[in-house]
């Protein structure tokens, strides 16, 4: 299996509980927990409705107001749904095991099954820096192609590639995503991403600061022609990471799509193997204070 | 497409020159210097008010306008049908990096230099258009 088949297959194992204000008095609480494995390159909330679904004899409300008020939380971090489930798992994943200070131990093993766990709460308002889902499912296909509007454009320096894919073409490109189909996905992504890109899109994900996301001008080669690394785009972007020598501290690891990146990779090489469905390269960068 | 020097000293240029201020949508206006926004108040129709953000769209190097809705009562709206929005905006539902906590409406920018051209006075051309043209 190649690295792109790789991670375009990495899924989680994740147990939901769905708030218990959304259910009939009685129920028994055993009733809003599921359990499902979810794929690490796709929004949370696509799966939504259908879990719920599952659920609605059992619970107060319609669906489509339920999503309108809810949100995710793990251990009372909220998790945005517009960001990639991996990177939120890694965010989350990765703080909980330095608090535990047990980063490096973690890090050596191979055999451990982890299981997500996460809540799904109901209110009348929304926590700071949360999307309420107000057109489901068309909000959700609109903010990805909007994020791939923005990756074509760093890409390409326009968006015409984007705009000028045909209606089938979308279609299939959108089907895609939501049915982990990764031949259409390739065949579709190959007409927005050139062989030789002019700038990479990056977000640099801080573990000590999430809700701060850095996007930093990643361009493929710097002025003098040099390839341009991971580390160059971290240095610019948050030096205090580095060691002496323009090293990255000791203390810093760098995380894509939940396997450990050596900074001094070039970003041309990384981003076609490990770019996320939305077109963008994430990268987590786990720092032991 | 502008660089964000060239925005930043067009934004204030827009701010001095009371073009928004004048404008008859206008009901209140806040410069950020700062968060290099400009915040205007306008009254729409149904009795909705927007509160219309103008700032830099990093990734395109456009101006940005992005705007939250309000009902009659004050509380938040997220109902954008009650609103007739210029046929060619695209609006995703967003936050903005200089205000993360938030969620606010976008409009896409990436075919910015297509609908309004190069070259001139571009934030006012710009204003103009995305803005004064069809909220007075």
């Amino acid at each position: 299996m190649s690295i792109r088949e790789l991670v375009w297959g990495g899924t989680i194992n994740v147990t939901l509980t769905v708030d218990q204000k959304l259910f009939i008095p009685g129920v028994p609480a055993e009733t809003g927990s599921l359990n499902f494995r979810i794929r690490r390159d796709s929004y949370i909330v696509e799966c939504l409705p259908r879990l719920l679904n599952q659920l609605q004899r059992y619970m107060v409300g319609n669906l489509a107001d339920i999503l309108n008020h809810c949100w995710l939380e793990c251990d009372s971090t909220v998790l945005p749904w517009f960001q990639p489930v991996g990177v939120q798992y890694d965010l989350v994943r990765y703080d909980a095991i330095l608090q535990r200070d047990e980063f490096l131990k973690m890090a050596s093993s191979v055999d451990a099954i982890t299981v997500w766990r996460i809540k799904l709460n109901y209110g009348p308002t929304l926590p700071a820096g949360v999307i309420p889902l107000i057109r489901q499912p068309n909000q959700i296909e609109s903010y990805w192609m909007h994020r791939w509007k923005q990756a074509c454009f760093i890409l390409n320096g326009t968006s015409k590639q984007m705009m000028s894919l045909s209606r089938n073409d979308s279609k299939k490109f959108w089907d895609s995503v939501r049915n982990g189909d990764s031949n259409d996905f390739e065949y579709v992504s190959a007409k927005i991403v050139p062989t030789k890109p002019r700038m990479i899109p990056l977000q640099l994900h801080d573990i000590n600061d999430p809700s701060r996301i850095h996007q930093p001008r990643a361009e493929c080669e710097n002025s003098s022609g040099k390839k341009t690394s991971l580390l160059d785009a971290v240095a610019t972007t948050l030096p205090q990471l580095l060691a002496e020598k323009g090293q990255l501290s000791s203390s810093t690891t760098l995380i894509c799509q939940g396997i450990i990146i050596d900074a001094d990779e070039q970003l041309e090489r990384l981003y076609p193997p490990m770019k996320s469905f939305d077109g963008f390269l994430h990268v987590v960068v786990v720092t032991i204070l | 497409m502008l660089n964000l020097q060239e925005f930043q000293v067009q934004l204030r240029l827009l701010y001095e020159s009371k073009v928004l201020q004048r404008h008859t949508g206008t009901r209140s206006l806040k410069y950020d210097q700062q968060k290099q926004v400009i915040l205007v108040q306008c009254a729409l129709q149904g009795g909705l008010t927007a509160q219309f953000a103008v700032s830099y769209n990093e990734t395109f190097q456009e101006p940005q306008l992005s705007f939250r809705l309000f009902d009659p009562a004050g509380s938040v709206s997220f109902d954008l049908d009650t609103v007739q929005w210029p046929t060619w905006f695209v609006i995703t539902l967003d936050t903005a990096p200089w205000d993360p906590e938030t969620p606010w409406f976008t409009v896409g920018c990436c075919d910015t230099e297509q609908v309004i051209g190069t070259g001139g006075e571009y934030l006012n051309k710009w204003i103009s258009t995305y803005l004064t043209s069809w909220t007075a």
